[in-house]
């Protein structure tokens, strides 16, 4: 075993790498799909600025070591939470509060832009997630199933206050994130399986039900439940968006025209033929699809697998508990993202308005997900001089 | 190690999981992309489709234009009011400029005072904001084809979210203008949504197809949003504008036309009019036009009637016919113009027809027969030809036949050959039908030298994309019903209707060129076998050429039903018509006038002033004019027409005395000149009726006595058409008279 102390070789210039092919990647989706002239701002310098401003925060992430990310972890949380709720109650008609697509998600900072706070807070969330995992596990050494149970009301505790300001956004996509995140850290936390399987077979089945109901017992859950019919119409749109051509059933019908346009080899840069809406940000992937077809979606596709095989392996590399679940969660929150966004373009899941990790335009977006991989190169960073005290066999 | 073994566990799974879900999204794609389809839909096409349907660029309609390139018909920019009612188009502006509607009762307002809408109906549309599907309204026909004045003065209003899109829009420029020949072309919504302007009714009909053009597309040019997309390969189709349609129309004799049909129109309220203008040598329509009229800018003014009364619809023709009676009996060679016949009424089996005048002018010769427009000389000429020749000239003449002139829908009247009492009807106009455009087909016989011309109306279509000639109107000679002897003795006998003493034409009579022509006054079907009674039930028409030795232009009048003053000729309206279009239009074609050639025979009269009143009498009567001395002998100390006056022949010529007046036989002095004698003599008359003197009340040579009025009836020939009693005849023996 070399040991090497050298910041360079501690480096992770692999996940570097891949950062990269995400700019390259994210930049020529994003003048390819600016054919139309609707917005007057060229898009692509933005996204290159925001790339930079990217790579400053994970610079200043990896000044810190993860010891310190966990002492830190509850006034991270707290902040977060903060902003939320300061979303939540300042009033609609100040400036500082910009209500976008119908939910105010942003904050207005005049002269900076807007900001979304629920970007962050996934990985505040991941961060205070993981301390209380692991203060849990540290503490309670004999697990017994009582524990787990106990472990378990604490997460559900520590997701349902930022899960109730991102419902109250609204912003469906970002809770599905926090769900997902918390769905895989639950996983790793150690909780016995005697409680996992049951509750997530039970979670799965009673979102299938529900669907199902929206779809057959419509009437049912508004009589019962008190949901009111519109609420379904995403449901509808998705399912069959051709006979409920509404705002996001032609969202999704664009979408596949787009995509499914493209077919193997893509109409080129430039090429596309389909005005698909917010194609730039969200809807990236059908850009992606219709310029460059199977074999372009393919590649970005495994880009990303290229990525989440990256992390994984450095998440199993990492011996200290927090930093592991820190990981993970970051892992859940960018394959969930990716999967949700592009599987919304391919009609493969609901129509909801989360962007496409490191490719979407956008400077909350590309600073949340920097913030969440600043973390782990900070944790790749400072490893080995964890690896004498903690771990000397290896 | 246990809890690192759990741990592991729970990684492999995690990744199993994110594995299969990766691999989900491919399957998908590979299935969406490869297939082309999902649920069925084949993609590629519908992507294909909105790209092709959305990039449309609109093909120039074809222009309609007259003789010389006037437009009677063209596109012109217009423009199309849409309201953006959808946030999003505010959304991302960096000057935080409102691109959509933010105040839509402000902008209701506002806009009902600009467009033909109200302010609650802009409203209600305005307020379809409230579905988060509708991007932009628009205002329906209220909101199209806006002219660019009005649209820069809704701009100056600076409304947000209120904006134009450039439009074509179908221009007639002159109003109403031969209006039920062009036709109208409309915007009309397609089932797709999409507005197309088509012609909805005459030429613009009819040649709609040629007309419209060929739409242009662009390949990329915009999408569903209406967005460019400026993608690399550039096709652009461009479009096919549609042919342009030349007429043989003069727009200025049109213009005569309509003109003078507006002012008849106005004062006599007719139920109908309609006006042929024609070219005799080439069969060209230099005009034609009908009352009610509309104007097809706005539509307004269209009634139910859609025809082209020229062409589509049939009438009973009245006198006029009794040209192409005359022309047949001619070419039979039983015409005689001085045998006499006994005028008044005629009968036949157990029918009797009367003439105008019921009881007639006595024995007259054909002649004076044809110009006072006796049916009873049409029935003796009918009588001397037989009936089958007579109708065999009549189809030569291309009755009961289509005259095949290039306009839609033409009707072919019908001759009536069913017994000797039709075709004595037939004589002379009545109770056979034919189209005005085939008396007008007839006449070109009669005017040019035996050789009848196909009537034609469109001189070219041209496709100005190649600028091919995709049709050519060609001048043809239909056929040669007559001989060059018969036009030429037919022209001079219409031309005494306008010139001798009793001819019924008279008032037709123009200032610089002469005119051969007949006129008609003829009954209206009612429908129910039997005519219309009553003075202003009746067609009056007149079907006029002139030069007449060498007509270069046929004037053809009717007017139905139009409501006579009392005491008022019924061919004033007509007169009103064909006397201003056939002087203007011959003058605006430089023809020479013709009247000046008869001035050799014309006699300027000197200054009698101081002479004996005799001798100047005599000196008049030298040259064919009569003088009439106002009072027993003695000098001459006034004379009415003024010194230097040139006279025609038979003109009456009053020399004032210094004895007492004497009263003179009026007959046949005209008003103008009655007047003259009553400011001479200082004594009173009294006028009744228009026209020429037919009696007086105080016997001539009688002395006159200022205290006494006289009562002076002035009539004209065709007035007692009107005024004779129509109700002596018994109904079942009632049959058209002229």
């Amino acid at each position: 075993m070399k040991l090497n102390n050298r910041p360079s070789d501690r480096f992770d210039w692999t996940l570097a790498f891949i950062l990269l092919l995400f700019l390259i990647v994210s930049t020529v989706a994003i003048a390819s799909a600016q054919t139309t002239g609707q917005y007057n701002i060229n898009f692509v310098p933005s996204q290159i600025q925001w790339y930079v401003v990217g790579a400053a925060i994970i610079a200043v992430m990896m000044y810190f070591d993860p010891e310190q990310y966990k002492k830190a972890a509850w006034i991270i949380y707290g902040g977060g939470v903060f902003l939320l709720f300061m979303l939540f109650i300042l009033p609609e008609g100040m400036e500082l509060v910009a209500r976008r697509n119908n939910a105010k998600s942003w904050f207005h900072l005049p002269g900076l832009g807007s900001i979304q706070p629920a970007e962050f807070m996934k990985t505040f969330y991941i961060i205070g997630a993981a301390r209380l995992i692991t203060m849990h596990n540290e503490n309670n050494l004999n697990r017994t199933p009582q524990t787990d149970l106990l472990l378990l009301a604490k997460i559900m505790g520590l997701l349902i206050v930022p899960l109730f300001f991102i419902m109250k956004q609204p912003d469906l996509g970002t809770a599905l994130v926090f769900i997902a995140i918390t769905a895989a850290l639950i996983l790793v936390s150690g909780i016995t399986w005697k409680i996992i399987v049951p509750l997530y077979a039970g979670t799965a089945a009673f979102g299938a039900i529900l669907i199902w109901m929206a779809v057959y017992m419509q009437d049912f859950l508004v009589k019962t439940f008190g949901f009111s019919a519109y609420q379904f119409a995403r449901i509808y749109s998705w399912l069959d968006p051709y006979a409920y051509p509404s705002d996001e059933g032609r969202h999704l019908i664009t979408s596949l025209n787009a995509i499914g346009s493209g077919m193997i080899g893509g109409k080129g840069f430039q090429g596309r033929e389909v005005y698909v809406p917010e194609a730039h940000t969200d809807f990236i992937f059908a850009i992606i699809g219709e310029d460059w077809g199977f074999i372009g979606a393919s590649l970005v596709i495994s880009l990303y697998f290229v990525l989440i095989y990256h992390l994984t392996r450095t998440t199993l590399q990492l011996k200290d508990p927090f930093s592991t679940y820190v990981c993970t969660g970051i892992i859940a929150m960018i394959t969930f993202h990716v999967f949700q966004n592009v599987g919304m373009t391919i009609q493969l899941l609901p129509i909801t308005g989360i962007p496409l990790p490191l490719i979407s335009y956008g400077g909350s977006s590309i600073m949340g997900n920097m913030l969440a991989l600043g973390l782990v190169f900070s944790m790749k960073f400072h490893h080995r001089t964890y690896m004498f005290s903690a771990d000397p066999e290896e | 190690m246990k809890k690192k073994f759990r741990f592991q566990w729970g990684a492999f799974l995690m990744f199993c999981v994110y594995g299969g879900l990766f691999f989900l999204l491919f399957s998908r794609f590979l299935y969406i992309q490869v297939t082309g389809e999902a649920e069925g839909q084949p993609l590629r096409a519908m992507a294909q489709a909105k790209y092709e349907r959305e990039q449309v660029l609109s093909a120039d309609r074809g222009k309609i234009v007259d003789r010389t390139g006037n437009p009677i018909a063209e596109d012109t920019v217009s423009y199309k009011l849409i309201a953006v009612l959808s946030e999003k188009a505010s959304k991302d502006v960096k000057d935080g400029e409102m691109l959509h509607v933010t105040d839509r009762e402000k902008t209701a307002n506002a806009l009902a005072e600009h467009i033909e809408m109200s302010e609650e109906d802009i409203l209600e549309r305005l307020n379809r904001q409230d579905d988060p599907d509708i991007y932009q309204v628009e205002f329906g026909p209220a909101g199209r084809d806006l002219s660019h004045d009005k649209m820069k003065k809704i701009e100056e209003l600076d409304l947000p979210g209120i904006q134009f899109v450039k439009d074509k829009k179908r221009f007639y420029p002159n109003g109403p203008f031969a209006s039920h020949l062009i036709g109208f072309a409309q915007k009309v919504e397609q089932e797709d949504g999409s507005v197309k302007t088509i012609g909805q009714m005459g030429l613009e009909q009819t040649y709609n197809d040629l007309l419209s053009g060929e739409d242009g597309k662009m390949a990329y040019e915009s999408d569903t949003w209406g967005f460019l997309l400026p993608s690399a390969e550039k096709q652009v189709t461009p479009p096919e504008d549609g042919a342009n349609i030349k007429l043989t129309l003069d727009k200025t004799i049109q213009n005569f036309v309509e003109d003078s049909m507006k002012q008849v129109e106005k004062e006599y309220s007719p139920e109908r009019m309609s006006v042929i203008v024609a070219n005799p040598k080439t069969g060209e329509i230099l005009a034609m036009s009908q009352r009610p009229t509309f104007d097809p800018e706005t539509r307004e003014g269209l009634s139910s009637n859609w025809l082209n009364e020229a062409v589509q619809y049939t009438i009973e023709p009245g006198s006029t016919m009794k040209i192409f009676t005359l022309a047949a009996a001619i070419e039979e060679g039983v015409w005689k113009p001085d045998d006499y016949f006994k005028s008044g009424s005629y009968s036949i089996y157990d029918t009797t027809i009367y003439d105008h005048n019921k009881n007639g002018w006595g024995w007259i010769s054909f002649r004076e027969g044809f110009q006072r427009s006796s049916n009873v000389s049409m029935a003796n000429l009918l009588e001397r030809m037989g009936g089958e020749a007579m109708m065999n000239h009549f189809r030569n003449f291309g009755f009961g036949q289509k005259t095949g002139i290039d306009l839609p829908g033409e009707a072919a009247g019908r001759l009536n050959d069913v017994g000797p009492v039709e075709r004595l009807t037939t004589s002379y106009g009545q109770g056979t039908t034919v189209t005005p455009i085939q008396m007008v087909q007839a006449a070109t016989a009669i005017a040019n030298a035996g050789k009848m011309m196909q009537p034609y109306m469109i001189r070219e279509i041209k496709d100005p994309n190649t600028g091919k000639l995709l049709r050519e109107g060609q001048m043809e000679e239909k056929g040669n019903p007559i001989s060059e002897e018969t036009a030429e003795t037919v022209l001079e006998l219409m031309e005494s209707t306008v010139t001798s003493e009793q001819g019924t034409g008279k008032i037709f009579k123009l200032n610089d060129y002469s005119v051969a022509g007949k006129t008609a006054t003829a009954q209206i079907p009612n429908g129910k076998g039997g005519y219309l009674r009553g003075p202003n039930n009746l067609l009056y028409g007149f079907l006029g050429m002139a030069p007449a030795d060498d007509p270069q232009l046929i004037v053809y009048v009717n007017v139905h039903r139009p409501k006579i003053p009392a005491g008022e000729w019924g061919s004033v309206p007509v007169a009103k018509i064909f006397k201003p279009v056939m002087e203007n239009s011959l003058k605006h074609l430089n023809i020479r006038p013709d009247v000046e050639e008869a001035a050799g025979e014309t006699y300027r009269l000197p200054d009698f002033s101081g002479q004996d009143a005799e001798t100047s009498a005599e000196t008049l009567a030298e040259h064919g004019v009569r003088g009439v001395p106002t009072g027993v002998g003695g000098k001459v100390i006034g004379q009415f027409p003024e010194k230097e006056t040139q006279v025609l022949p038979e003109t009456t010529v009053l020399l004032q005395t210094e004895g007492e007046p004497v009263i003179p036989d009026f007959t046949g002095w005209p008003k103008r000149t009655i007047l003259a004698y009553a400011s001479m003599t200082g004594l009173t008359v009294e006028l009744s009726g228009e026209g020429y003197a037919v009696s007086q009340s105080v016997s001539p040579g009688s002395a006159g006595d200022p205290a006494s009025p006289v009562v002076i009836q002035l009539e004209t020939p065709e007035q007692e058409v009107i005024t004779s009693g129509q109700e002596e005849i018994p109904e079942e023996e009632q049959l058209p008279l002229d």
